[in-house]
């Protein structure tokens, strides 16, 4: 089990991101991403390229694509996926068959309220794919530490 | 980066009995048909025949990252973004076009949210 730490700063940018382009009225999603020479430190956030609506996003493939190709080239990988919902955050049906990343131990963060709320985890939930491909919810704190 | 760094840039080992220079390709890896296939940034050879079917080639380097639990849920991408996914299983590496070294990237064909 991993425990991440995230920056506040990161946290900060993260809820900039969904009030700049979920603007209350879609959900968006970011991944947070660390070197493989210190993956518990997240150090950036990025905002996919993405079509979105009310109730859910897709990813553009060819982002995808030039993301995959870039993240070689640094080093780097995707910890944390994390998106928003309208109203309370869980993991739908959709957000657990397509995932970013299908690694056991991959998590998922999804934020309440388009993350128009508070910047942090209030309502937030958090899911682990678990080693038989199932997601189960685990506490934010186990997983996730803010940093200054 | 690549998880066999550690290892070799040439794919094994080289110990004390490797017997000749480094910094030259060996002549048996020449032979050796592998691609380059990428996932989450981190770059594994992956050996195929060309008679293989795709398939087969998604299964070996899904196999390489291991611990992902819902293979069918990953395709093999070319860097121009053509997929290679479950639906082309049954087709060869060569009817795919596929070549030596090639760059492949493992990742999920849809990403969405809801």
């Amino acid at each position: 089990m991993v425990r991440y730490r995230i920056p506040a700063g990161l946290l900060a940018q993260t809820f900039a991101h969904f009030r700049a382009c979920g603007a209350g009225r879609r959900e968006c999603q970011v991944v947070w991403t660390s070197p493989w020479a210190d993956p518990k430190t997240i150090d950036a956030v990025v905002h996919p390229r993405h079509l979105a609506h009310g109730g859910g996003f897709e990813l553009d493939s060819a982002w995808i694509t030039a993301f995959w190709l870039e993240l070689a080239r640094t080093g780097c990988g995707i910890r944390i996926q994390t998106h928003t919902h309208p109203f309370e955050a869980f993991h739908s049906s959709i957000d657990d068959e397509y995932p970013i990343i299908h690694t056991s131990g991959f998590l998922s963060l999804v934020l309440p309220n388009y993350g128009m709320g508070p910047v942090g985890f209030d309502g937030a939930y958090l899911a682990e794919i678990q080693s038989d491909g199932a997601w189960r919810e685990v506490p934010i704190d186990s997983r996730l530490e803010v940093i200054p | 980066m690549t998880s066999e760094e550690s290892m070799t840039a040439h794919g094994h080992n080289h110990g004390p009995q490797h017997g000749h220079e480094h910094g030259h390709e060996h002549e048996h890896e020449d032979k050796a048909l592998k691609v380059r296939v990428v996932y989450n940034g981190v770059t594994e050879r992956v050996a195929f025949e060309f008679s293989q079917t795709l398939g087969v080639l998604r299964e070996h380097a899904i196999q390489a990252f291991g611990n992902v639990p819902q293979p069918h849920l990953l395709s093999l991408f070319t860097t121009a973004g053509v997929e290679f996914g479950p639906n082309r299983d049954q087709e060869t590496i060569a009817e795919a076009g596929i070549k030596k070294n090639e760059e492949l990237l493992l990742r999920p064909g849809v990403v969405r949210g809801g």
